[in-house]
Formats: structure tokens, sequence, C-alpha cells
């Protein structure tokens, strides 16, 4: 809220306040002063008046015995003449007027005015005030040869204010003079040095009732003081700043930020990385996810700066990189896949790069690059292909053989009939061999649909060994494997599916009869221990390398060692069993070694 | 106890412990490995996990922040009917995708 006399100018309010406070400032000093001089002439006139009173007592002493008191009434109208006093008298010892100015009281007794009384030393006073006049009665005693004759008074006006200020006012002029010359030239001193600030304060109270700022027109002002320089350059910065940023210009300016921001939040929840590069190829923006796919940190902008290729690790001679330096293909898509090794684990990442097109003429340049891992694309597709090879082979290699025995069947006449049953043996087995398969596959398809269920009753587990072990005998047999087998005394009640128990147990044992040369070792092992089963199943065949071994669980997975490759197979028995073992709330794991063997063990609770 | 195998990319964690108090800690540094896989894709294998109390519920809504913010996906796969029920009903579920089969859940990161 803006004060009474805020509607005027600063210099103006400066100067009247300088004036005002100058004016109470000299008035106090005369005010001062008149006390000053009142108090001294008050002194002055009292010390001499009591000098006077003395010689006057002195002197009517002397009248008085000379001339037996006949003179004193000349004396007294004398004296009162001489300091106009307001009365003169003479009082004798016993109290009557012996001689007075008004000669009506001569032969009177005295009258004892009242007020304060006063003394120095035999001289005595009282102060009394008639009306507005204020007054002394000075007395003095008069003595000849040591005894009192009589009583001098003397009434006597006191010095009042009127006095002093007169007197005062007589030197007043002078005195004043030179401070009030002094206080006009501070004024005019102070109006100057306020000026400026009057030129900023227009402006400023014009900007304050203003509708708006923009209705309001900042000048500068032509003054050299340092207040007037900062006001002068706060006006050109704003005229600077209204000149490159109107208020259009920077509302797109706060959209442009506001945009931008929103694209970083956009490019940041994306699962690909995505990154820009300039012209040069540098990165100058960088998702997050392509800083988790490329640095080592993935600490927020570690990839800016970086040139894209360095940061890629390309061979200096891949195909990759010459694409995307090639300088011809700057101006269209290239799309490569490159291997990227991280902490020793290989990755396949997919790189898209294309050139920034931008509708602006001085656009600098550069590209968009799309990162995108396929690791796990790639191994599907891998193990699709491996699938698709697998199965062609399963399928075709049995029913190549069906067909040619029958075929050989059906068109000779002229085979013996131990050949024929031969051949219907040999067709018979194939025919088992492609349903084993066809029934495997069905099974992992359920598996990987997640409909590979089990339906658990109560097992006899010592007769599930038997069968089992009857079913691969034959096969060890075949290979003169010596075939080992050690099982507990008395089998515990289990409730388990026990066909998928078998096929996973037939399985195991199955491959290490397999895998085992001839004369080789396999054995069988089964114990509980705290209310877990644990069957062991080792052989001394050809072993996996610590490469392939991670992977043998893996479906459709055939090692590519010659010795295995030589073997049929789905690549499905062991996924099958681990699968299998897993629904039973098992475990399965592998140790093996190379050109030593292997060991499978699985683990299933009893419970 | 939890333990993390890998599956081609993908890194699977499987438990056979109640993800309660006194096990989040051997989860948080199962699943922390993972996120040093880069882009991280794990998936969390619940099958055997019988029960799933507030601080797993917390661990698994802290873990999966991280990989989101590496622009990686935590997948939850086979939990039972009991930490089904608790998904649902606490809400975290729906900040996970949540499979039957940790097979189907592998699968789904062949886009």
């Amino acid at each position: 809220m803006l004060g009474r006399s805020a509607h005027w100018e600063v210099p103006r309010r400066v100067v009247v306040y300088y004036l005002l406070f100058c004016t109470i400032v000299l008035g106090w000093l005369l005010a001062s002063a008149v006390i000053v001089s009142q108090a001294s002439m008050r002194h002055n006139h009292e010390a001499a008046f009591l000098s006077y009173l003395g010689r006057a007592a002195a002197e009517t002493t002397i009248s008085y015995l000379e001339t037996e008191g006949t003179d004193l009434q000349k004396l007294v109208e004398r004296f009162a003449r001489e300091q106009s006093l307001l009365y003169c008298a003479v009082v004798s010892p016993e109290g009557n007027y012996v001689a007075h100015t008004v000669r009506q009281r001569v032969g009177k007794p005295k009258t004892e005015p009242t007020g304060q009384h006063l003394r120095w030393g035999t001289v005595d006073a009282v102060r009394c005030r008639t009306g507005t006049n204020v007054f002394r009665e000075y007395r003095t005693p008069l003595e000849a040869g040591g005894r009192t004759v009589g009583t001098l008074l003397m009434g006597v006006r006191e010095v009042g204010w009127w006095s002093a200020l007169r007197l005062t006012a007589e030197h007043a002029p002078l005195a004043l003079a030179g401070p009030g010359l002094f206080v006009l030239v501070g004024a005019v001193v102070l109006s100057r040095v306020v000026r400026p600030m009057a030129a900023i304060d227009a402006q400023l109270r014009d900007a304050a009732i203003a509708p708006t700022l923009a209705d309001t027109r900042l000048q500068t002002v032509k003054y050299r003081t340092p207040s007037a320089l900062g006001w002068n350059r706060l006006i050109r910065h704003f005229e600077e700043e209204s000149q490159g940023g109107s208020l259009d210009h920077r509302l797109n300016q706060a959209l442009q930020s506001l945009r931008r921001d929103k694209v970083d939040e956009v490019l940041n929840s994306l699962a690909d990385g995505v990154a820009v590069t300039d012209a040069e190829g540098r990165v100058t923006f960088a998702n997050q996810a392509l800083e988790a796919i490329l640095a080592s940190d993935a600490a927020a902008g570690s990839l800016v700066g970086a040139a894209m290729e360095d940061r890629l690790g390309l061979p200096a001679q891949s195909p990759a990189l010459r694409q995307f330096l090639d300088p011809a293909l700057h101006q269209r898509l290239v799309v490569q896949e490159i291997s990227w090794e991280r902490e020793g684990v290989q990755q396949t990442l997919r790189l898209a790069r294309s050139p920034i097109r931008s509708t602006g003429q001085n656009h600098p340049g550069g590209f968009v690059w799309s990162v995108r891992d396929v690791t796990q694309q790639r191994l599907a597709e891998k193990m699709r292909n491996q699938f698709l090879d697998s199965a062609t082979h399963e399928l075709r290699t049995p029913l190549a053989n069906i067909r040619a025995y029958a075929e050989t069947l059906s068109l000779s006449d002229l085979i013996e009939v131990e050949r024929q049953k031969e051949f219907c043996n040999t067709i018979n087995m194939e025919a088992t061999r492609l349903s084993r398969f066809i029934d495997d596959l069905l099974s992992v398809s359920s598996m990987e649909m997640g409909a590979l269920s089990l339906t658990r009753q109560d097992v006899d587990l010592e007769r599930l060994f038997r069968e089992v072990v009857s079913k691969v005998k034959p096969q060890m047999d075949q290979k003169r494997i010596s075939f080992h087998c050690v099982l507990p005394e008395k089998f515990p009640a289990m409730p388990a599916d026990k066909d998928k128990l078998t096929v996973a147990l037939v399985n195991l044992l199955g491959n290490a009869a397999k895998y085992t040369p001839d004369g080789g070792r396999v054995g069988l092992k089964v114990k509980v221990i705290d209310r877990r089963l644990f069957v062991d199943v080792e052989d001394t065949g050809v072993g996996i390398s610590e490469d392939e071994l991670p992977r043998v669980f893996d479906k459709f997975f055939r090692s590519a060692d010659p010795q295995v490759r030589e073997q049929t197979g789905s690549g499905l028995g062991l996924t099958l069993a681990q699968e299998v073992i897993r629904l039973h709330g098992g475990e399965l794991i592998v140790e093996s070694q190379l050109g030593v063997g292997s060991k499978f063990t699985a683990m299933v609770p009893l419970d | 106890m939890f333990k993390r195998r890998k599956q081609g990319a993908v890194n699977v964690v499987s438990g056979n412990v109640p993800l309660t108090g006194q096990h989040t800690q051997d989860l948080g540094v199962a699943l922390a490995e993972c996120l040093l896989d880069g882009q991280p894709k794990a998936v969390l294998e619940l099958q055997n996990v019988p029960l799933i109390d507030s601080a797993g519920l917390e661990l698994l809504l802290d873990m999966q922040e991280q990989f989101e913010r590496r622009a990686g996906v935590l997948k939850l796969a086979s939990p039972n009917a009991l930490c089904s029920d608790i998904l649902v009903a606490t809400g975290v579920g729906h900040r996970f995708e949540v499979y039957r089969e940790a097979k189907a859940a592998i699968g789904s990161f062949v886009q």
C-alpha cells in the first residue's frame, strides 16, 4: 500500500524531509539559545544588583548617620530611578517604613511579602509572583557602630523570557543566517544527487500502476551515478531479451524443451537401444536401454561423446564396420547383426542405422541408431533349425528303411521265408523307432506347452527299477557292457508317475548304453537319504566336453563329437528326463569328462 | 534357497523356500547377478516357492524397478495358487508378466 506522501517524487520527498529535520534542529538550537540567554541574563543581573545593593546600603547608612535620616526619602527615590526599581524603602528596626518610594506608606508598618526565600550572606530576598509578573524583594541590613539602624528594601523585576527572547532576537539573524545558508546549499546538493533516482522512480511508478508490464516503456537515464549505470544495464538486458526473446520466442523455447523432455522420456521407456550420433559419429544421445546394452556401468550419459563404432567394438575389416563407414550408404538405412561379447558371454545385436532427415537447411546431419539384443531369438532359431534337421533325419531314416524293405517284400516273390522274417523285423524295429521318436516329440511338445502333467500314484520302486533294467539290459548285453546295479534292500513307497519316471530312467540308462563303447562299464546306484531318492547313472562312455555340458538338457541338442553323431538320437531324451524329474520336484545334474565318462544324478523327494 | 541358471540369453532364477523376509537376501543376490547382463532378461520361477510375504513383494517390486531402469524385464513363472492369489490381491502381479510355465516365460523373450 502506498503512503500519503508516496505520490511525491523521490527528490522532492527527500528534500522536504531534509528541510523538515533541519528546521527542527534549528528551532531546537534557537530554543536552547533562549534558555541559555535567560539563565545567563538572570545570573548577570543578580550579580550586578547585589553589588549595587551593597553600595546603596553603605550610602544609606552614611546618610542616616550624617542627617539623622532626613535625606532617606530622596535617597530611596534616586535608587529607584537609577535601577528602574518597582519600589525602594528603608525600614526602621521597629518595623516601620522610614522612607518609601510610595510616600503614603512612610510611617506605616512593613508588610511581609510571601514567596520563595533566597539568601546571599547578610542579604536575603523573597521571590514573589503577582499575576504574570515575577519580582524579587532584596533586603540588606543597615549597620552602624555594631548595631542595626534599619533595613534597605529594593523591589526589582526578574529577567523574563521575553527579555531573553528579545536579547536572542537581536543576534538571531547573524546566528541563523550561516546554518540556514548551509541547509539550503545541502538541499540543492541533495536534490542533484537523488535526481537519477527520480528518473528511475518515475518509470517504476509507471510500471506499478500500468495494467501490464508490456504497457510500460522503460528507458535508460542520462546520469553517471552507479545506480543509474546499473539501471541502464538492466534496461539494455531486458531490451536484448525482448528483441531475441519475444513472448512467442520464449514460448517456443519452453515448448521445445518440454517436447524434448517428453521425447527423452519416451525413448528411455523403450526396450530397444536408441542412440543419436552427430555427423562425426559421436553419440549425442543414448537411451537407458542402449546404456544397459553397451556401457559397462550403465551410468546415464556414459556413452555421450563416444564414437558409436568404437563402442560397438567392431573389428577393423568387419563387414558391418565397412558398411557403416561407407559414404555411399550414409543416406540410407543400414542393418547389421554383430556378435557382442560381454564378460565372456556372446550376444547378438541387431543394429539399424538411418540418417536423420530434417527439413531445416542448416541441419548438421547425423544418424539415429537402433540396437536390439536378439541373442535369445537367434538361439531359438538355431534350436528350431536343429529340430528340423533332427526331426527330418529321425523321420526320414526309419521311413526310408521301412519303404525299402516293404518295396522289396512286395516286388519280389522269390525271397526266402527267413529273409522275409528278417525284413519284417527290420520294418518293425524302424516303425518302433519312429513311434518312440514321435512319442518323445509329443511329450516334449506337451512339456513346452506346459501340458505335461503327472499322474501320481504309489509306486513300487523295486519293481520300477527291475522293469527299467530289463528294458536296457539287452542293449548292454549286445555291446558286452559290464552293468552294475546297486539297489537298496528295501524301497520306501513313493507317490510318482510310474510311466514317466520309467521313461526318464530308461532314457538315462539308454544313453549310457548308447554312448559307452563295447566292453565298457555302466553303473546304476540307487539310495535313499533323508526321504530323498538319489539315482546315479554312471558310464565309461565318450563323455561330454566342458563347453557342451551346460547344453546337454537343451531340446534337440546333439554333441558335435563324431562318436556321438554316429549314433542315432533325437536330442529329446535328456530334455524329457530333466522335465520329468523337475515335475516330481527333483533335480537332474550331470558331471562328465570328455573321453572318460559321464555321471547323471537324479534327486527326487519321496514326499 | 534361490539358484540362477542361464537358458540361452535368459536368466532363470528358481527357489524352493518361501519368499519371506529371511530369504529375500538370497533372491536379491541372485537377481542382482542378472542385472550384470547388460539389458537384463530374467524369469523368476516360483513353482516350489510356497509363500510370498510383504518383504518378498517389496523385493520383487524393487528388483522390477531396477530391471526397468536398465531397460530389462523380470517375469514371473509358475506361481502356486496361494502365491497367485497373493500377487493378484496385492496388485503386485499387475506389475509383472506372469506365466504358468517357466518355458513359456523364457519363450516370450523371443519377440
